[in-house]
């Protein structure tokens, strides 16, 4: 049998499942792709409200064309993943313009469901997560109405009040039976084909370098690296300097981390470790990231097993931060830095810079090595003239343009944010002969008090400096920005350079982070349940899940218990809605009975009546009564009758009451 | 066969009855009210079930493969609701009640339409109710309270009683993911009546009108000529005409407007029992509409001399009656 051609009305459903399926994907699309599939999409939805037609294959073919182009040259291999949910996404958009009938239409809400779950391969957010179900909700809604019967009504969409009560079981089953699946479905350690890296989940973070500016995006950015939750009582969040990257090489405009040629191993200090005693100890719960970074306190003493420490401080991890990671880690945060191998080498570096710029600075750094006794006088100088030479601290400072980038801030802008400080003092500290280098990192946290966590964001993106007071001894850290803006160390990045209502407004900060705690429940049960939780989970209730048998029992009985709430809902049978007059006649029946003349199933009302009334002479009137009166209620749809059917009976039953004599 | 294997097959078979009836369909004609209940709905994946199971295979397959728990969760609530879905289909059909089969008397030849009459034995209100006829589909929605009627033509292909074939009621409300359904085999019957005649023979002629056939009515005038019909005299042809014209035609006698007249099976000669009957359900029909007191003469029954609706019917139901096995 041919597919019947979809009404205007099952397109409509099938074209708003679609777009809310496509809605979240438009976070991560290109623009002009999504321009382009969004208006494709209206241009068909006009077109189809006049002609009921597919597009002819001249419209088509190119813009299989154009789409098959433009994801190739904005994600480059069209087999990598990203490319691929983009290519499938268009195409899917093109099958859309040339489907006329039912079955199109439902294989297109098949690829809807599919596109629902590719779509978590981009964002597992809570808020995602839960609007993950409208696309899912409307996919169900416009299979109801594209499966319905010409002629017939698909029901749920368009007649929820009747069908109310079956879409309440429907979800009131489905839900928790979804929930108890997820904890039940046992997970795969490891994948069987492919690997977990998602290269496609990058986010903007901190990255490796600093250049002009490349910090200034992190500063806008509200989105959360990573929640800390400490053992014991937590520091002062001006002590909480988060260690990333350190950045030695400078090329007069760009920052780099050295490079440790030769072998890996060389950058490495240590293997993991588990902290001493009196260390602070902590779990993290850090976001993608897309890098191997695993940021700890400084310093750090204890950390996981695939991280290894780095001459320079930082840990590294085996692989790239790609979900949600959990980890523990432990500090000495009184502790500082040793040297690591090669010492003078690496001091030789730390004291380089490119020749030929920003003379000024270097002529200043020169002068107070001159004038200074030792280092720790250096690096006083350095602070104090950050503090009283007019120096000021904000997020949108004037752009550096010239070749002498130092030289201009230091003299003439004087107005800028932690990675001018950082960058400027270290150039100073360098000319001066103290060897010095770019820490970068985040810095502070924000405390939800709602489920006592600290929460660090990407605005809390930080740069400082590290000195060695004498080459002998160890990496000192030095905060430049702090001798400017003491606040931005003291209260973090949030209080800082923020005047907003919504910064300052009490009640909206409440909100703010008692979402972002539902975020973190979220990551902890839901996004980061693997085998480990599973097990965790499993070992509660007693039961151990790397027994397939016990498994099996659990799911046979969970499975068992939705089947019998089914069956019950299933075979619940409703009482047909009794006639009032139907009811009323019953019971006049059964009084009658009472007095001897039960009626015969073959006996009609008013033949009833009849023989009632020859039995019963004293109530003859009564009865005949209620017997006309109930036959007009029953069989003539006359409502007044019904009335005079009550009052009928009641001078029955005041009759029958008195005793016959 | 020894008496005991009789009897064991004979229980099987019942027992099979009565708890397969519909896949067996070997139960034939069930009284009314039919409702509809788990003995007799069955209930599959439909092919898009299929596809929407290889599909959320694949999904969960990818979900548990790359560890992302946000994606098997949308690949579970899908596999969830289907699961439900395949109740709701159940129920879609479960006490859903046929009530009453109605059909008029046809004449053979021409398609009876079969009402059947279905309503809510719960009063929940079904979607998507369709109703199979061999090659015939018919869609409804039977909402609570209501009855709903489903028309289906079901071809007359011999005079007597006519049962319809059982039909088969379906649903795949509410996703499309399950296909349930149920063959209904009701003790439905309506009448066929014979086939009338045609071309038409004329009206006998009243008992005694012999005498005017001795008047020519002219060769040459077509307007007293109709077309042969078997039986016909061959001394009534119009020869002449006939081969002017290429059609066997013969001469229309000029039948006074008489008051009555008797409708004879035994009068007519040389046409075996259907045609008889045929002609005679014509003539009926003709001289109803003539407004004739007429009698049917049946071997072993004689109809009137009356007119009239009732009369009609009478000698209609008695033709499609006659001689019949069984009746």
């Amino acid at each position: 049998m041919r597919s019947p051609v979809l009404s205007p009305r099952q397109f409509d459903w099938l074209l708003i499942a679609f777009s809310a399926t496509l809605a979240p994907h438009l976070m991560w699309l290109p623009l002009m792709y999504g321009l382009m599939l969004g208006s494709i999409l209206v241009l068909r939805y006009v077109q189809r409200r006049r002609y009921v037609r597919a597009w002819p294959g001249w419209i088509k073919f190119p813009l299989l064309i154009a789409v098959l182009v433009f994801v190739v040259a904005e994600f480059g291999n069209p087999l990598a993943r990203q490319a691929g949910s983009a290519a499938l996404i268009g195409l899917t958009v093109l099958k859309l313009i040339e489907s006329e009938n039912q079955g199109d239409g439902l294989r297109a809400l098949l690829v809807c469901l599919f596109l629902n779950s590719v779509q978590f391969l981009f964002d597992q957010s809570l808020l995602v997560t839960v609007y993950m179900l409208i696309p899912t909700i409307l996919v169900f809604v416009a299979m109801n109405e594209l499966v319905a019967p010409p002629g017939t009504s698909g029901g749920i969409a368009g007649e929820f009040m009747r069908v109310g009560k079956e879409v309440v079981v429907l979800l009131a089953i489905a839900l928790p039976l979804t929930v108890f699946l997820f904890l039940s479905v046992p997970r795969f350690e490891s994948p069987l084909w492919g690997t977990r890296d998602n290269p496609w989940e990058a986010k903007t973070g901190l990255s490796d370098e600093m250049r002009p500016g490349s910090i200034t995006e992190l500063l806008a950015d509200d989105s959360p690296v990573m929640r800390v939750t400490f053992d014991s009582a937590p520091p002062a969040t001006s002590e909480m300097y988060w260690r990333g990257p350190v950045l030695v090489n400078f090329d007069g405009e760009t920052w780099r981390r050295r490079a440790w040629r030769g072998a890996t191993h060389l950058g490495e200090i240590a293997g993991p470790q588990f902290g001493g005693q009196s260390d602070l100890a902590y779990e993290v719960m850090l976001e993608p990231t897309d890098r191997n970074w695993v940021f700890a306190l400084d310093v750090a003493t204890g950390f996981p097993a695939d991280v290894k420490q780095q001459v320079e401080g930082h840990l590294l991890r085996a692989t790239r931060t790609t979900t949600v990671w959990v980890y523990r880690a432990a500090s000495d945060l009184g502790a500082s830095l040793a040297q690591g191998p090669a010492p003078y080498m690496y001091r030789r570096e730390t004291l380089r810079l490119p020749e030929n710029f920003n003379p000024q600075s270097i002529a200043l750094g020169q002068r107070w090595a001159a004038e200074a006794v030792d280092r720790r006088e250096i690096v006083d100088r350095a602070l104090q003239h950050f503090r009283i030479e007019n120096f000021s601290y904000t997020l949108t400072p004037p752009r550096l343009v010239g070749r002498h980038r130092v030289d201009e801030f230091l003299f003439e802008t004087r107005s800028g944010f932690c990675e001018h400080y950082a960058q400027a003092f270290v150039v100073l500290m360098r000319a001066a002969g103290v060897p010095a280098r770019v820490v970068t990192g985040y810095m502070g946290a924000e405390r939800n008090r709602s489920s006592d966590y600290y929460l660090v964001r990407n605005r809390d993106a930080h740069a400082w400096a590290e000195v060695l007071l004498s080459d002998d001894g160890l990496w000192t850290r030095i905060d430049p920005t702090a001798a400017v803006a003491p606040d931005r160390i003291s209260l973090g990045s949030g209080r800082y350079d923020d005047d907003s209502f919504f910064a300052r407004d009490p009640w909206w900060q409440a909100i703010r982070m008692r979402t972002d705690a539902l975020q973190h429940w979220f990551n902890a049960m839901v996004v980061r349940f693997d085998t480990m939780r599973q097990r965790e989970f499993f070992s509660d209730l007693g039961i151990d899940s790397s027994d397939w048998r016990q498994l099996g029992l659990w799911m046979a009985g969970g499975i068992a218990v939705f089947g019998l709430a089914m069956s019950i809902w299933m075979f619940a049978r409703r009482r047909m809605p009794i006639d009032p007059a139907l009811a009323r006649y019953r019971s006049f029946q059964r009084r009658l009975a009472k007095l001897g003349v039960a009626a015969r199933p073959s006996e009609g009302p008013l033949d009833y009546a009849e023989r009632a009334a020859q039995q019963l002479p004293s109530l003859r009137d009564a009865i005949l009564d209620v017997s006309r009166s109930y036959a007009a209620a029953r069989y003539a749809d006359d409502a007044a009758a019904l009335v005079s059917l009550d009052e009928a009976l009641r001078r029955f039953a005041g009759l029958a009451r008195t005793p016959r004599s | 066969m020894s008496a005991a294997l009789r009897r064991a097959r004979a229980a099987f078979w019942q027992q099979v009855d009565r708890r397969l009836p519909n896949l067996t369909r070997r139960h034939r004609f069930e009284a009314l009210p039919i409702a509809l209940n788990q003995r007799r709905i069955y209930i599959v994946p439909s092919g898009f079930g299929l596809m929407f199971a290889v599909m959320l295979f694949a999904i969960l397959a990818g979900a548990l493969n790359y560890n992302n728990n946000g994606a098997l969760l949308f690949g579970l609530l899908p596999v969830s609701l289907a699961v439900v879905s395949m109740h709701q289909t159940f129920r879609n059909l479960n006490q859903l009640q046929l009530v009453q089969v109605h059909a008029d008397p046809v004449f053979c030849g021409e398609s009876a339409l079969f009402s059947f009459h279905f309503n809510a034995a719960d009063g929940r209100t079904r979607f998507g109710i369709t109703g199979r006829y061999l090659d015939t589909y018919r869609h409804i929605d039977v909402r609570s309270g209501e009855t709903r009627r489903l028309d289906v033509p079901v071809p007359a292909l011999a005079r007597g009683w006519l049962s319809p074939a059982p039909l088969r009621i379906s649903t795949v409300w509410p996703f499309g993911l399950f296909f349930a359904w149920s063959y209904l085999h009701s003790q439905a019957r309506t009448l066929v009546y014979p086939r009338p005649e045609s071309p038409a023979a004329p009206l006998p002629a009243v008992p005694d009108a012999g005498k005017l056939g001795g008047t020519d009515p002219g060769d040459d005038d077509l307007r007293s000529l109709r077309d042969y019909a078997a039986g016909d005299s061959p001394r009534m042809i119009a020869w002449k005409a006939s081969a002017r014209t290429g059609e066997l035609l013969v001469r229309q006698l000029e039948v006074p407007r008489a008051k009555e007249t008797i409708l004879d099976f035994d009068a007519i000669i040389g046409l075996d029992l259907e045609r008889k009957l045929s002609r005679l359900t014509r003539w009926v029909l003709d001289a109803d509409r003539t407004g004739l007191r007429y009698r049917l003469d049946l071997p072993g029954q004689k109809i009137g001399p009356d007119q009239g609706h009732t009369h009609r019917l009478r000698c209609l139901k008695a033709l499609a009656q006659y001689a019949l096995a069984g009746s």
